[in-house]
């Protein structure tokens, strides 16, 4: 960890359950909810990503407090999985009727709405280098994908990335190797 | 003009990435302070206390017994002890359950069929009128030594084969 990651739990049984769980969830939800944009290029769904992730995430609350930000972390990579699988199927199942996904949703008004606190120059240039991102990662296989979100988005260690993904460290790098290499071609402009 | 490294845009990602976090508008940030709360409080609708679980099972119990106290179909007769029915009260739901999902496939069922078929026959009068008539090589494929409760068998000790 390197001081970008979510926010960790104090110590363990700092405060009662129900709080303690409402804390660590307030403390990465935004983070989730970003991830989940990323990858997934829209706001309801990422709402649902994050929303269901929570759910889930709370039948491990057992689990010790300092398990929780790679356990939860995990389960929304999960979720962000099964959204993609659906919005799939509902592309294909809406291409045989000649419909176009975004015909039918739209484009949420409420995620046009620019965030407020910089200047509207430096809010463009960065909702410009955020549609990039956006648009370079979801064109990742979703390993690489996964991989360069929660280890070098979400500062997750290497240990934990690697059980978020249920797969070795070294599996980890290669992924993170592969993304950066793909990238590199995507966002040959950013420095 | 210098070329980016993976490190530049490995950095520019991150700090990307935080600063959206940060500036996130305010409606997305109240959507998500309601699902959390939605989350948790479903939560606490699906945990039970401890003695919920007897206390369930003590009213399922009693549904069954009322279920099964005002029956008088003979189920006392087919294997229930009818005297002492508080002792057996799941048996009555299992035997009904049984009843109504009959297997209706199966070597199981298709013997159950030959079974009461065979015993229909048995106490049909015309059968063993047609019977007498039959010729004596007549063979249906049917093995009645095995069939149980089947007639005497008269004539040859082989045994009758319809």
């Amino acid at each position: 960890m390197d001081g970008h990651g979510p926010a960790r739990p104090l110590s363990p049984n700092a405060a009662p359950p129900e709080m303690a769980l409402d804390g660590f969830l307030a403390s990465v939800e935004r983070r989730g909810f970003r991830m989940a944009e990323l990858a997934l290029g829209h706001r309801e769904d990422a709402l649902d990503a994050v929303q269901d992730a929570m759910i889930a995430f709370l039948g491990y609350r057992e689990r010790p407090q300092s398990e929780w930000p790679a356990l939860f972390f995990s389960v929304l990579r999960s979720r962000i999985t099964d959204r993609h699988r659906r919005n799939t199927v509902r592309r294909r199942v809406l291409a045989v009727f000649g419909v176009r996904d975004d015909e039918i949703d739209g484009d949420d008004p409420i995620a046009q709405l620019a965030d407020a606190a910089p200047g509207p120059a430096e809010t463009d240039e960065r909702q410009r280098a955020w549609k990039a991102l956006g648009l370079a990662l979801r064109a990742l296989p979703r390993r690489q994908r996964e991989a360069f979100l929660l280890r070098e988005l979400q500062g997750l260690s290497g240990a934990e990335t690697a059980a978020a993904m249920g797969c070795s460290e070294g599996s980890v790098k290669t992924h993170l190797f592969r993304a950066q290499a793909a990238l590199r071609a995507q966002l040959d402009d950013w420095r | 003009m210098s070329i980016p490294t993976d490190d530049d845009r490995r950095r520019r990602a991150r700090a990307l990435f935080d600063a959206q976090v940060e500036a996130l508008d305010g409606a997305t940030a109240t959507a998500l302070r309601a699902r959390r709360r939605e989350a948790l409080a479903a939560m606490a609708t699906l945990r039970r206390p401890s003695w919920a679980w007897p206390a369930s099972g003590i009213a399922t119990a009693a549904l069954a017994l009322m279920l099964w106290l005002p029956r008088g179909d003979g189920l006392g007769t087919e294997g229930v002890d009818a005297a002492a029915p508080t002792s057996a009260a799941p048996a009555p739901i299992a035997l009904e359950a049984g009843r109504v999902e009959e297997d209706v496939e199966g070597p199981g069922a298709a013997a159950r069929f030959a079974d009461g078929a065979i015993a229909e026959l048995e106490n049909d009068a015309e059968f063993y009128a047609w019977l007498a008539t039959a010729p004596d090589d007549l063979d249906l494929g049917l093995d009645l030594d095995n069939t149980p409760n089947a007639p005497p068998v008269q004539g040859p000790q082989e045994g009758l084969t319809l």
